[in-house]
């Protein structure tokens, strides 16, 4: 089922801003992980780990949330689908591990929160890099599939295409 | 950022019998992916669990 055109761009207008959305939001989130685990500073480092959490849970997950559900629904209402062509489903299958990810992270992210803001030393405490680092990686990734659009067309999208797609015959 | 025209992509013309192969880069893709995953997994089963609290300490 394909889309209206106004309908069909509102929605791509929506994924292209949450996706790039959250991209920025991890950059920034990168940017406040690196100081928690960099700075000798108490007060700093503890305010890092703070700003982390409120990042995590208010911008980076609805975002990511959001981005998926409307990637989804954009794939889905236009003439690409789910599932064929392979640049689609391998930016499907990279931002549902993404999300996954996070999603697990997520709790993690409050605890490490919940220590520097109760008193602990926050300088003694790990930070998340590893999986900031690798997540920017992976939409990183994503964003590329979405400009680039590399050719493949998958199996059951090639079905699909030839049981669409009228005979030439009969357009000559 | 408009979407282009989807029909073009390359492989065999539909009705033709043999399907289109898989493009190199999925290929590339997928096993670095699969890599990675198996790296980070490893990772996470035989490491000392530095993730916690206090390691410094």
């Amino acid at each position: 089922m394909t889309m209206a055109p106004r309908l069909r761009k509102a929605v791509l207008t929506t994924h292209v801003a949450t996706s790039v959305g959250w991209l920025g939001a991890v950059a920034a989130y990168l940017a406040l992980d690196t100081t928690a685990t960099v700075s000798q500073d108490v007060p700093t480092a503890r305010a890092a780990y703070v700003a982390m959490d409120v990042t995590v849970s208010y911008v980076i997950v609805p975002l990511a949330l959001t981005s998926v559900l409307i990637g989804i629904i954009n794939a889905l209402g236009t003439s690409w689908g789910l599932f064929r062509h392979y640049w689609v489903l391998m930016k499907l299958l990279l931002t549902l591990v993404a999300t996954g990810v996070l999603l697990l992270e997520a709790p993690t992210v409050d605890a490490l929160a919940d220590r520097a803001a109760s008193g602990a030393d926050p300088r003694q405490l790990p930070g998340t890099l590893a999986h900031s680092i690798g997540g920017l990686a992976v939409l990183l990734a994503i964003i590329i599939l979405s400009v680039y659009k590399p050719r493949g067309m998958t199996r059951y999208g090639w079905r699909r295409s030839a049981s669409t797609r009228p005979s030439l015959s009969a357009t000559r | 950022m408009a979407d282009p025209s989807p029909t073009d992509d390359t492989g065999p013309e539909p009705g033709r019998p043999t399907p289109p192969r898989m493009p190199g880069w999925v290929k590339v893709s997928g096993a670095v992916l699969i890599l990675v995953i198996v790296a980070i997994v490893l990772v996470m089963v035989l490491g000392d669990g530095d993730h916690e609290p206090g390691r410094h300490g």
